[in-house]
């Protein structure tokens, strides 16, 4: 319900519609559009080339992690701890990476964009220009990381399908046949 | 329409604008003259809302640009000196865009947006990519997505840069026409007969302050200097007169 307005005093002006968060990164996904449109047309061979460079390279890495993880998982005892251990190495070199791009990227799109004056001049609502810019910023500085790291998580997923389950079952047994020894050697010195 | 009160920007120990006070009623065009780093562009930048002013105050139509940004921002259309396009977005898709920031979309903003491109003849360039624009192109675009929203108040920095005479002319004829119908200008240009012809009022800066403000004769009057041209009257006021000394250095 509105207020109804009080004599001799303005009634509060209607708040100025605001342009949604995918209106603001408009220029961009259209940018990108237009580029894969002019690929399209006018550069077929380099774009068939580039997607076979791509997925030799996302083979290739998918290939080297399958088969490593696959010789862990035949290392008896510690091979699952290993396949683990790696994944939190590798867990942690990608948040490296993401947070020094992220830092880079970030500087660039709130700082130094060409575009700033344009939306900034324009009564659009800081916080969502600052929610389209940090979507750019995300997208721009992670795609590559998301790229490297899909086909190593896939390889995680295939060979090590009950890695964890089997890695606590191994622990499990470890701490059984721990527990058994040392009830027998407290037994023996009886 | 646009007040401004004791209006400074520092960088650290430098000063860029001085305590700047102007008033721009509705239905003038105000011309904003000085020399090179005179603070003109950082003046009409803290208009905008681009640049935070160290101190004092920027209002719009009755808006304080920095307590209430969007009702000021609103009526405001804004031509920067170094005109910046998507480089992969059509002209129409900018002009949409542009619409999109103000609230307006639809097909008034498709008429709107016809007429502008149809009055800078970028008619038949609608749907090509902005990268493939000139120079004065992109400056015509920029205009005509300045004035999309149908602004109360354009401020423009350098207009005439980069714009053949045609379109130099019917930029002139636009900003009047803008004018006669209660629209409100603030143009900072270099150019000074542009000023002289064009601007009702004419406010000249130098080292971010303010050095005359007035009509043409009000100028004159001011600095005693009746019957100078605009050129002759600012560098009377700006010392921009190339010493004699100087030029005597050609006589070799």
């Amino acid at each position: 319900m509105t207020e109804p307005a009080v004599a001799g005093m303005a009634a509060p002006a209607a708040p100025l519609p605001q342009p949604g968060i995918w209106t603001l990164l408009s220029p961009k996904w259209r940018t990108a559009l237009a580029r894969v449109r002019q690929e399209r047309s006018g550069a077929g061979m380099r774009v068939l080339l580039l997607s076979l460079v791509g997925f030799g390279f996302w083979s290739a890495v998918f290939g080297v992690s399958y088969r490593v993880l696959k010789y862990f998982q035949g290392v008896p005892d510690i091979g699952t701890l290993v396949a683990t251990k790696l994944l939190a190495v590798l867990l942690l070199a990608f948040l490296g990476v993401l947070l020094l791009s992220n830092i880079i990227t970030a500087l660039s799109t709130f700082f130094l964009a060409a575009d700033l004056d344009l939306v900034v001049a324009a009564p659009v609502d800081w916080l969502r220009v600052y929610i389209a810019k940090l979507g750019e910023t995300t997208v721009h500085s992670s795609w590559m990381v998301a790229l490297v790291a899909l086909p190593i998580f896939t390889a995680y997923g295939i060979p090590v399908p009950t890695g964890m389950v089997a890695g606590t079952a191994d622990e499990a047994a470890t701490a059984r046949a721990i527990r058994k020894e040392d009830r027998s050697e407290h037994s023996r010195s009886k | 329409m646009i007040k401004l009160r004791d209006l400074s920007k520092s960088y650290g120990r430098f000063t860029a604008v001085d305590c700047l006070n102007l008033d721009v009623p509705k239905g003038e065009l105000f011309g904003f003259l000085g020399p090179n780093g005179a603070g003109k562009t950082t003046t009409l930048r803290m208009i905008a809302g681009i640049l935070q002013p160290s101190s004092g105050t920027v209002t719009i139509g009755g808006e304080d640009i920095h307590s209430d940004p969007e009702a000021a921002k609103a009526k405001l259309g804004f031509i920067p000196d170094r005109p910046y396009v998507y480089e992969k977005l059509t002209g129409a898709e900018f002009l949409r865009f542009v619409a999109a920031l103000f609230g307006q979309e639809g097909a008034e903003v498709e008429k709107r947006m016809d007429e502008l491109l149809e009055l800078f003849e970028l008619s038949p360039w609608k749907d090509e990519l902005t990268e493939s624009y000139s120079h004065g192109m992109r400056q015509k675009l920029l205009i005509s997505s300045a004035l999309v929203h149908r602004p109360e108040v354009v401020v423009v920095d350098e207009p005439m840069v980069g714009l053949d005479p045609k379109s130099a002319r019917t930029l002139k004829d636009l900003l009047r026409a803008f004018v006669g119908r209660g629209g409100t200008v603030l143009m900072s240009t270099h150019t000074l007969e542009v000023a002289e012809a064009m601007c009702d009022r004419i406010a000249i800066i130098h080292h971010g302050t303010l050095a005359a403000s007035g009509t043409m004769d009000d100028l004159r009057r001011e600095t005693a200097s009746e019957g100078l041209t605009l050129e002759r009257l600012f560098l009377k006021l700006t010392g921009g007169e190339v010493p004699s000394s100087l030029l005597g250095m050609f006589d070799d």
